[in-house]
């Protein structure tokens, strides 16, 4: 177990977090009886007047997550000029709450001061540690200036990476693959992706089209991504990179892998602004949306998705087979009574609406992706 | 039941969430939104560190 002393842990804090907080901040880091992190909240206090109510009311979204982690000390660090008295206030406010130690710091510049809980005065100031060592051995990205350029980072690109599959190439993950065959695939690319990190535009492609097929299919690359954060950025690059047209159902995909992953609350939202509200991803968009503002943490839901997703993922296999048997007796015996009454999953009418065209024998593998590799290279 | 596992969860999840103000719609509307950010530890981050803040006890070392 590695101890961190207080003054690296709060100058650490933009990198946690993902960005410089701005002066007026407070973050509020909770801690359990063995001093081990739980969570950090962002609370931006305005400037002068009477600020009683507004602290009340943060102070009451902070108890539900303090309950439910236990929390058992929290550190407020304010930031600027007036960030003593803006951690001082806070800590009144939540001071009604579960939690009953509390460390105040405040920051300005790169110099910090600190009171301790039972101390009535703070200490003086110094200079905080050099943590740039510490977000390089993490591979974290280098903190933002502030909130809107850290939410910049998850903007769409003004130029798409790689453009939506041909129709072929699309039966050869749609139609033609099993959905656990699909779930191998949008495992691996998006693994191949987080190690290449330059993007590859011909695997971002068939990422995008896993997204778009069927409700299965989008779940597994979700939890593909969710459980490693190079995978999730691979998945936000998806997105990113993506043609308007996939772009909503990239990004309400990437939002939850994200959410699920423990990004900021701010990530999150930035990259829910461009999900999808209308269409078949309209209903995960607003769960992840309520989900991540409620504060809940996303840690614990994808180890509950991804135990019960394997049964999915076998079920889905079941009907696919039934299926394919229908299709391959329908392709060897084709009649016009075959053709539109035989058995499909959803994925595969999915993967035929792309296609725009009736039932088809198998295809010969695709030839070419937009780079020129075929879309299920291994 | 949704058909995607990761709507059942975040449906069942969201359902078990009393009705408390959010950072989207705080309790009283009149107010500005104030808590604009929150951040879960990743349950490895949290395996592995622990803060120490004897340091900042004036003049005295208790943990």
């Amino acid at each position: 177990v590695e101890r961190l002393d207080g003054d690296t842990f709060v100058a650490d804090l933009p990198g946690q977090i993902g960005y410089q907080p701005a002066p007026g901040a407070v973050v509020v880091s909770a801690f359990s009886a063995s001093n081990r992190f739980q969570f950090n909240a962002i609370v931006d206090l305005p400037e002068g007047g009477d600020r009683t109510a507004l602290l009340q009311d943060v102070a009451a979204q902070l108890q539900r997550p303090q309950r439910e982690y236990e929390t058992a000390m929290i550190v407020l660090t304010g930031y600027g000029p007036a960030g003593d008295v803006n951690a001082a206030q806070l800590r009144t406010a939540l001071a009604d709450g579960p939690t009953h130690v509390f460390y105040l710091a405040h920051v300005e510049d790169t110099r910090v001061r600190t009171l301790a809980h039972d101390d009535v005065a703070w200490s003086s100031s110094r200079a905080l540690p050099d943590t740039a060592a510490r977000t390089v051995l993490r591979e974290r990205a280098a903190p933002a200036a502030n909130r809107e350029e850290f939410s910049a980072r998850y903007a769409p690109l003004a130029t798409a990476t790689f453009t939506a599959l041909r129709p072929d190439q699309a039966d050869a993950i749609g139609v033609h693959a099993k959905p656990s065959m699909r779930a191998d695939v949008a495992a691996r690319y998006l693994d191949q992706l987080a190690q290449a990190r330059g993007g590859d535009p011909a695997k971002q492609a068939v990422i995008a089209h896993l997204v778009t097929l069927d409700l299965t299919t989008r779940d597994a690359v979700v939890i593909a991504a969710a459980g490693d954060s190079a995978r999730v950025t691979a998945l936000v690059d998806v997105y990113r990179g993506a043609p308007p047209e996939l772009r909503p159902a990239c990004a309400a995909a990437a939002a939850a892998a994200m959410f699920m992953d423990g990004a900021p609350l701010s990530a999150v939202s930035s990259v829910l602004t461009h999900a999808d509200r209308t269409g078949p991803n309209a209903s995960l968009t607003g769960l992840v949306e309520a989900a991540a503002h409620a504060g809940l943490n996303g840690h614990q839901l994808r180890a509950a998705v991804a135990a019960d997703f394997t049964n999915t993922l076998r079920v889905a296999d079941e009907r696919w087979t039934v299926a394919d048997i229908a299709r391959t007796s329908a392709a060897a015996f084709p009649t016009a009574t075959s053709r539109s009454t035989q058995s499909r999953s959803s994925a595969d009418a999915a993967s035929e609406q792309t296609r725009q065209a009736g039932p088809s024998t198998r295809p010969a593998p695709p030839t070419a992706s937009p780079t020129g590799r075929p879309p299920l290279e291994r | 039941v949704p058909e995607s596992v990761v709507e059942h969860h975040l449906a069942a999840a969201s359902g078990r969430v009393p009705a408390v103000p959010t950072a989207a719609e705080p309790r009283d509307t009149k107010l500005p939104r104030a808590l604009n950010d929150l951040k879960h530890a990743a349950p490895e981050a949290t395996a592995h560190e622990t803060i120490d803040l004897a340091g900042w006890v004036v003049g005295g070392d208790a943990s």
